[in-house]
């Protein structure tokens, strides 16, 4: 469990409530070579950010994806 | 569906126009009364300045010449005189629709002198229904409390006394106005006061419409979303951007739909995990 990985937790626990970790670690199985979530590193924020804004959108208002898509991004 | 009655939405301008409705009327209530009764008052206090000061325009010499007319005198060059006087002191005040000069005994009132055009009282005529506030004159002038109606019509009037040298009333002089313009004032602060408090009525009704309908219009979309949500419905989001309790509201039940949708997407992709 990383530090990164636990402030994008936070930050998206404001979007996707108490399930937002669960989220994040299926974008990071399923879309970025099977990385654990625990394990993210800086160089990996920027694909984590568009499948947040991608399977995000799915979920929850586009904008909202986009504006925590953006937050992530910019991390 | 919720019925017409019990839906929030309706319950919500139903309470404001109530709430409006009070309030205007009450407002209306008030202003109307006080503004017609503060001209009533400011007519009242013009006319009895003017019938003063007419008082003071008569001279012992007119007090004499007044207790000379006798019934029959009303063609005379004396009482004619008399007449024009009276008329050319009204010509300053045009509200004022007649002046009289009068005499007291007791309780019994007759006419000496009336300018009126048409049907004017004539000398020694009995006065036979007269506005209580005339007897006050006697001592100080006096004006109606209100309108009242005698055999001329309706009025509010006016009284001053003329004394002679020794200060003892000889005569009381009466001034008139027509109630109607009176009224007619009192009318138009009446229906501008209306028409102000119906435009605010109606701005208010159209403002709270707004508010209402923009309200129930979110609740109805959370409400929307809950439901097709609890039927297994997970391809539906909270689509709901304010600023206010609403929006908080919104954003906290977007959490929860979000959270149960990865939930309920994960049951059914367990795989994936």
């Amino acid at each position: 469990m990383s530090i990164l990985s636990d402030k994008v937790a936070a930050l998206s626990v404001n979007y996707f409530g108490p399930a937002a970790r669960k989220f994040l670690e299926r974008q990071t199985t399923a879309h970025m070579n099977g990385i654990a979530f625990d394990d993210l590193q800086k160089n990996d924020l920027a694909e984590l950010a568009k499948w947040i804004n991608v399977s995000g959108s799915l979920i929850i208002d586009k904008v909202k994806a986009k504006e925590l898509s953006d937050k992530v991004v910019s991390m | 569906m919720k019925k017409f009655f019990t839906s929030l939405q309706t319950k919500l301008v139903i309470s404001f126009l109530l709430l409006i409705l009070v309030i205007t009327g009450g407002t209306f209530l008030i202003t109307n009364t006080q503004s017609k009764k503060a001209l009533l008052d400011s007519t009242r206090d013009d006319m009895l300045q003017t019938v003063a000061l007419v008082s003071t325009q008569f001279t012992a010499a007119d007090l004499q010449t007044l207790s000379g007319f006798k019934a029959g005198d009303d063609g005379s060059p004396a009482y004619l005189s008399m007449i024009r006087r009276l008329r050319d002191m009204r010509s300053l005040s045009p509200n004022m629709v007649n002046f009289y000069i009068m005499s007291i005994a007791g309780n019994n009132i007759s006419f000496v002198v009336d300018d009126a055009v048409s049907g004017p009282a004539l000398v020694g005529d009995v006065y036979t229904d007269p506005d209580p506030r005339l007897f006050d004159a006697v001592a100080a002038p006096s004006v109606s409390d209100n309108f009242y109606t005698d055999a001329w019509g309706t009025f509010i009037s006016a009284y001053a006394p003329l004394k002679d040298a020794n200060g003892n009333t000889a005569f009381v002089v009466g001034g008139d106005m027509d109630a109607s313009q009176v009224i007619t004032r009192q009318n138009f602060i009446g229906t501008t006061i209306y028409y102000i408090m119906a435009g605010a009525i109606l701005f208010a009704g159209f403002m709270i419409a707004i508010f209402s309908v923009t309200i129930i219009k979110d609740i109805k979309k959370l409400d929307k979303t809950a439901d097709e949500i609890s039927k297994g419905n997970t391809k539906v989001s909270v689509d709901v951007h304010r600023s206010d309790e609403i929006g908080d509201l919104a954003d906290s039940f977007g959490r929860m739909v979000a959270s149960l949708k990865i939930m309920m997407d994960m049951d059914e992709q367990p795989g994936d995990k």
